[in-house]
């Protein structure tokens, strides 16, 4: 009986791990979509308008990309935490020994 | 209406030596504060948790530095051309860093699992090079004279 309740509660971590994790992606696949986007879109905006000025506009964009897709990396870092080294599954198991 | 430049305008081509020189500069700027922050978040690592913190935390800034560096490596063999081949390969270049950054940090989840949070905080510590280098582009003066100037970024 004990073995049954505790192979439930490792299974519905474990649901609630990978809704947790497509979570993530959907919300960091978003955001940076999004973002992507909108600063693509804006390059083409100012280099049409500028030409000469491409270039430095490149440099720019590519700077506040960097910042744009830091978060999303770090979500993603966690997605994989959770799946693959999931702590909350460890501490389950710790206490069952 | 956006503003327009009021600064003479360069050849095209001095243009663009000095957008790529600036470019060069940016990143070369990068990797040394990425550098830099990853070393202090180690350090910092090293005294709240030992070897192993340390060793996380210089694994998530190493992280950071190469992504960076593909990213810019991508992005700068495209400088110079048309601006919708510099948006696709600007594109091509994020994918690239999104993949990259997943397929290493699931690497990293396998043999850092017990230290992640020193990874991510590393990680983050090269992501602040970013707003650094983005306050600095803010206070300087209006880069398209063509000039030589000291600081790029």
């Amino acid at each position: 009986m004990e073995g049954i309740e505790l192979a439930g509660m490792l299974a519905q971590i474990q649901a609630n791990t990978a809704i947790a994790v497509g979570l993530i992606f959907a919300a960091a696949a978003l955001g940076t979509g999004i973002g992507f986007a909108l600063l693509g879109g804006k390059f083409l905006e100012g280099a049409a308008r500028q030409p000469e000025l491409a270039g430095m506009l490149q440099v720019r964009m590519f700077i506040i990309a960097g910042l744009l897709d830091a978060l999303s990396i770090i979500g993603v870092a966690f997605a994989a935490l959770l799946l693959f080294a999931n702590p909350l599954l460890g501490a389950v198991q710790g206490v069952v020994g | 209406m956006g503003r327009r430049a009021e600064a003479p305008d360069p050849t095209p081509d001095s243009a663009q030596a000095v957008y790529d020189d600036q470019f060069a500069k940016t990143i070369a700027w990068l990797f040394r504060v990425q550098a830099l922050l990853t070393a202090l978040a180690g350090l910092a690592f090293a005294m709240i948790g030992g070897l192993a913190w340390s060793m996380a935390a210089l694994v998530g800034g190493a992280i950071g530095v190469f992504l960076t560096g593909v990213t810019a490596l991508r992005i700068g063999l495209a400088l110079g051309g048309e601006p919708k081949q510099m948006v696709r390969a600007f594109y091509r270049a994020m994918a690239l860093k999104f993949v990259l950054a997943v397929i290493l940090f699931v690497i990293v989840a396998y043999w850092f699992a017990g230290y992640f949070i020193p990874v991510v905080s590393g990680y983050a510590a090269t992501a602040v090079a970013y707003w650094l280098a983005m306050q600095k582009m803010t206070h300087l003066p209006d880069s398209t004279t063509g000039k030589e100037k000291r600081d790029s970024v």
